[in-house]
């Protein structure tokens, strides 16, 4: 399952606020790079920044198909893979080349989204996304909800 | 992992391609544009290179397999990092024509990689009061 944290949806929501920063196909780009993929695939990727025997934090790195460059000009895609419940959680975005390119998340701001991610983790409040629809966020039946 | 020998064989292709530079081509002249064609193809090779360096780095960023970088190989990736950093101020000088510009972007992109890999790997083997905070916010989860 794919779920993610606000701090990511913020990140994602910054690359495509304007189409001319050449960003705009990066929902479809992740999905396109993790369609198909099994848990244990992106359990092997590479590289990892962080991990436990149950929890790794991955890098992905994502070819953004505007540009047509290699997936080192491409954005990177920070999530969390936990094994025990072979959930990949998005942490977070950011586009290597253009206006908003960064190099790197810094410690602290790795630091952040990891707590981030924690805290809206044990509140239930992070989002589930299909990943076969362009990340569209998937809603939850409230407890308690009849569904015809 | 990438060997000492591939990182030092390619720290020697930058610095020999740095030492180059000057007597590529003068700007303005007539064989300018031909020369720089001419460029294109060992260009190519060498950000194939690059990119295959890049590759077998990225598999080797694991909390498992980082510490076999030893200093000198840190030391190593830093200088050709900082030969790249020249030979990219060298190009953006350059008159490039769209071919060539796309060589460039090509080279800025394994570039800005060798960059982001130095840092991940740095932050892995520096014991700094960071990487604990990371530490035990992982083991929480």
């Amino acid at each position: 399952m794919v779920q993610s944290t606000s701090s990511f949806r913020d990140s994602l929501q910054k690359l495509l606020e304007r189409s001319q920063n050449g960003y705009s196909s990066c929902a479809e780009d992740i999905c396109n790079e993790l369609k198909g993929r099994t848990f244990e695939d992106i359990w092997q990727i590479t590289p990892r920044l962080s991990g436990s025997a149950d929890v790794r934090i991955i890098k992905i790195r994502i070819q953004n198909s505007q540009s047509r460059k290699s997936k080192s000009a491409g954005f990177r895609l920070v999530v969390v893979a936990d094994k025990r419940s072979e959930t990949v959680v998005f942490l977070s975005v950011f586009p290597k080349l253009g206006r908003l390119a960064k190099n790197n998340l810094t410690d602290r701001e790795l630091e952040s989204i990891i707590s981030s991610f924690k805290t809206e983790r044990d509140a239930k409040a992070l989002i589930p996304h299909d990943i076969n629809n362009n990340l569209q966020q998937i809603e939850l039946p409230v407890v308690g909800e009849s569904k015809i | 992992m990438t060997t000492f020998a591939q990182i030092e064989d390619f720290k020697q292709r930058t610095q020999l391609a740095l030492d180059r530079q000057s007597s590529y081509m003068v700007k303005g002249s007539d064989d300018h544009l031909d020369m720089l064609l001419d460029l294109k193809g060992p260009i190519d090779s060498y950000i194939e290179t690059f990119s295959r360096i890049n590759d077998e780095l990225l598999r080797s960023i694991t909390p498992e397999n980082v510490h076999e970088f030893n200093g000198e190989q840190i030391n190593s990736l830093k200088e050709i990092l900082e030969y790249s950093d020249r030979l990219l101020t060298y190009m953006r000088g350059l008159d490039l024509h769209d071919d060539l510009k796309n060589c460039y972007e090509d080279y800025e992109a394994e570039v800005l990689q060798l960059r982001e890999s130095i840092m991940d790997i740095e932050s892995f083997i520096t014991n700094s009061d960071s990487t604990h905070r990371l530490n035990s916010l992982l083991a929480d989860l």
